[in-house]
């Protein structure tokens, strides 16, 4: 099932032979290969919806709900569609590095710069990219053991640098699983090195397969605030071409999506 | 409203798609309190300070591919002045029908019904925001209305084509003579294309009021943090209003050629900061050798008891979509999240739900400011319901001889409390 067009072509390359020129050596083509299967268990379609809910807790108590249908596609494109009642009719596009907001009840989409989509409540950014693959670079640092549910798994320790204008963190510290690559831990690090959170995988199985089933991001900068993101339904699915056109942002209606 | 009928029925004629029901509700009170002052076009202040309470219910209702928003709204629930009245108003804002279906093998997308159509960019002022303009940058409540519209679209790979018939009488609002004899039936055509990083728009509109009007667009960005806006219209009539001999009062006019051009900056920082400048010119406006005439000929009719009506008459060039022909805005927001890059405020948590906004129109050919602030506070946020608590200052300043210095309206204090369920 894990079989997307990236990995596929990956695995096409490595294959034929072109290690040396297209990954430059065979230890980052690994790399590039281990972030793919990590990608896979968070996504693993090349066109998604992912119904996730998003618990904010301050002082470790409940203190806001969110829910968001995103609809992911190949290249970078996705349409967030924001429905928990107070953000009802809200919706995000992401073209690349091209950015929409329509907020609820408005005609108007308000173009926004990478800058600006990183800004607000942060869980919107790390609902809405699902893949490390297309937005950073990434190296083998380390092999590490951690301490999972109270067992040691060994893991390997990657460094992933941006590569778009539009990625959440400048730089993530991320922790595979050595046998399987599904992803344990990473740390998030802002342009100015600060690390923002750490965020901790859950596994679980979602339509049969093996999937990471919610991410807890602990908030590095302040301490008291925790996220639980959940994903309750990753589904392969395309919409219409035409959602991904700015100018249809105003007239698809939310309720259906 | 019987060709919205008749619309309506046109539309439940075509193909309909199962959708949920679902609603959103906003309400706003909002409280305030204006310092008044002796003005040359508006003449003496009849009280220093007055005081209102307002209120507003919307509901956003969708459902079979309708949509409708209907506001219930009562002004002045509560006044300090003698002469104020309340009144309240049901007012369907939009109620519009939306599908989609193929003519000639081409999947076009259909629009019918009353919807507030707006194609402007730009953030102080938007040219082509042609069908009904937004009153913009409201420290209250206010209510818009949508026009009466018929649209066809055709979506492709790099935007939309768009065909659009549009009558803007019908809205249920009173507004200002210029407003009411702008109301115009017109058909036109849009283009708007994503092109790499760029937006580009291109529109020409006939009406019987403007008799043809061409107007652009570009937004780009230049990298992560930058992006500008751009954007221009040039309409063949335009209705103003012009100042005579000392003895005829200011009457509403044809003119011919009017023209807007704006261009604008867009920045943010990771921080949070974000600032937009930008500067428009409007034709239809009044010049400074105009506004100089009207002030000192209504400060010189004020005087006089007889003339008084003459000397009112001046006022009404501050009913033009823009007050003066240059305009400068400078914006600044601070997201809410940005209190967490500091040390003080940090761990102050609550800081988290605060949105400050300055808002600074200047006019560069006086010297007026109208200078807005907002404080945003998140008082209560579920997912299922939220309340905002919202303070908002508007002051009316500048150099001594400045229009916006010399409106009737000194100081305007809001608090405003915003709910959503």
């Amino acid at each position: 099932m894990f079989n997307t067009m990236k990995g596929t072509l990956l695995i096409t390359l490595s294959l034929f032979g072109f290690s040396g020129s297209v990954f430059g050596s065979e230890e980052s083509r690994d790399v590039a290969t281990m972030v793919v299967n990590a990608d896979n268990y968070r996504q693993g379609y090349d066109a998604a919806k992912v119904v996730s809910k998003v618990q904010l807790f301050e002082h470790a108590k409940l203190d806001k709900t969110r829910e968001y249908h995103v609809y992911t596609r190949l290249n970078r494109e996705s349409l967030v569609v924001f429905k928990s009642q107070v953000e009802e009719g809200q919706k995000m596009l992401m073209l690349g590095d091209n950015y929409w907001l329509l907020m609820p009840k408005s005609r108007r989409p308000i173009r926004i710069t990478p800058m600006q989509k990183l800004l607000g409540e942060a869980s919107v950014g790390d609902i809405s990219t699902l893949t490390w693959s297309e937005d950073y670079h990434a190296s083998l640092v380390d092999t590490e053991e951690l301490e999972v549910e109270s067992n040691a798994v060994l893991a390997h320790k990657l460094r992933l640098r941006s590569t778009t204008k539009g990625a959440s963190y400048d730089r993530i510290d991320l922790w595979l699983d050595t046998e399987t690559d599904f992803p344990l831990k990473a740390d998030l690090y802002l342009r100015s090195g600060k690390l923002a959170k750490r965020a901790l995988f859950q596994a679980g199985e979602l339509n049969g397969e093996k999937r990471v089933v919610s991410m807890v991001l602990l908030d590095k900068i302040q301490p008291a605030k925790k996220t639980v993101i959940s994903y309750q339904e990753i589904t392969p699915f395309e919409l219409e071409d035409k959602y991904y056109n700015p100018a249809y942002l105003t007239r698809n209606v939310a309720a259906e999506l | 409203m019987k060709n919205i009928l008749v619309l309506a029925g046109v539309a439940l004629a075509l193909p309909l798609y199962a959708q949920p029901l679902s609603f959103e509700w906003d309400w706003t009170l909002s409280a305030n309190s204006t310092t008044h002052q002796d003005s040359s076009l508006l003449g003496k202040a009849s009280e220093n300070n007055s005081q209102a309470l307002d209120a507003l219910l919307d509901v956003e209702v969708s459902a079979f591919n309708w949509t409708g928003l209907i506001a219930a709204k009562g002004s002045q629930v509560w006044a300090s002045s003698e002469q104020a009245e309340y009144q309240g108003e049901l007012i369907a804002q939009e109620l519009f029908w939306q599908g989609s279906a193929s003519v000639f093998d081409l999947p076009i997308d259909f629009t019918l019904g009353k919807m507030r159509l707006d194609w402007g960019v730009g953030y102080g002022y938007r040219p082509l925001d042609v069908f009904k303009p937004y009153r913009r940058n409201p420290v209250g409540i206010q209510v818009e209305e949508g026009t009466l519209t018929a649209m066809s679209s055709y979506f492709d790979d790099q935007g939309e084509w768009s065909l659009v018939y549009s009558d803007s009488s019908y809205t249920q609002q009173d507004g200002s003579q210029l407003e009411e004899e702008s109301e115009h039936q017109g058909i036109g055509l849009r283009r708007y294309a994503l092109v790499g990083d760029s937006e580009w728009q291109a529109l020409a509109y006939y009406d019987n009021v403007r008799h043809g009007l061409i107007g652009g667009s570009i937004v780009t960005l230049l990298d992560s943090a930058w992006a500008v806006h751009s954007s221009a219209l040039y309409q063949r009539r335009y209705l103003s209003y012009q100042q005579a001999g000392i003895d005829a009062p200011v009457s509403l006019t044809k003119e011919d050629d009017g023209y807007q051009v704006l261009a604008g900056l867009n920045w943010a920082n990771a921080v949070g900061n974000n600032i937009i400048l930008e500067y428009w010119y409007d034709s239809r406006s009044w010049s400074q050798s105009q506004w100089n005439s009207a002030q000192k000929r209504a400060e010189t009719l004020w005087k006089q008891p007889a003339f008084q009506g003459l000397a009112s008459s001046y006022a009404q060039g501050l009913n033009h979509a823009n007050l003066v022909q240059h305009n400068v805005m400078f914006h600044w927001q601070l997201d809410s999240s940005a209190w967490s890059h500091w040390g003080w405020s940090q761990q102050q948590l609550w800081m988290n739900k605060l949105t400050p906004t300055l808002d600074v129109l200047f006019a560069p050919q006086d010297g007026g400011v109208i200078a807005t602030q907002w404080l945003d506070y998140q008082a209560y946020d579920s997912g299922d319901t939220s309340i905002n608590l919202e303070m908002a200052l508007r002051f009316m300043t500048g150099s001594k001889d400045a229009l916006y210095a010399n409106l009737s309206d000194k100081r305007m204090i809001f608090l405003n409390l915003k709910g959503r369920f």
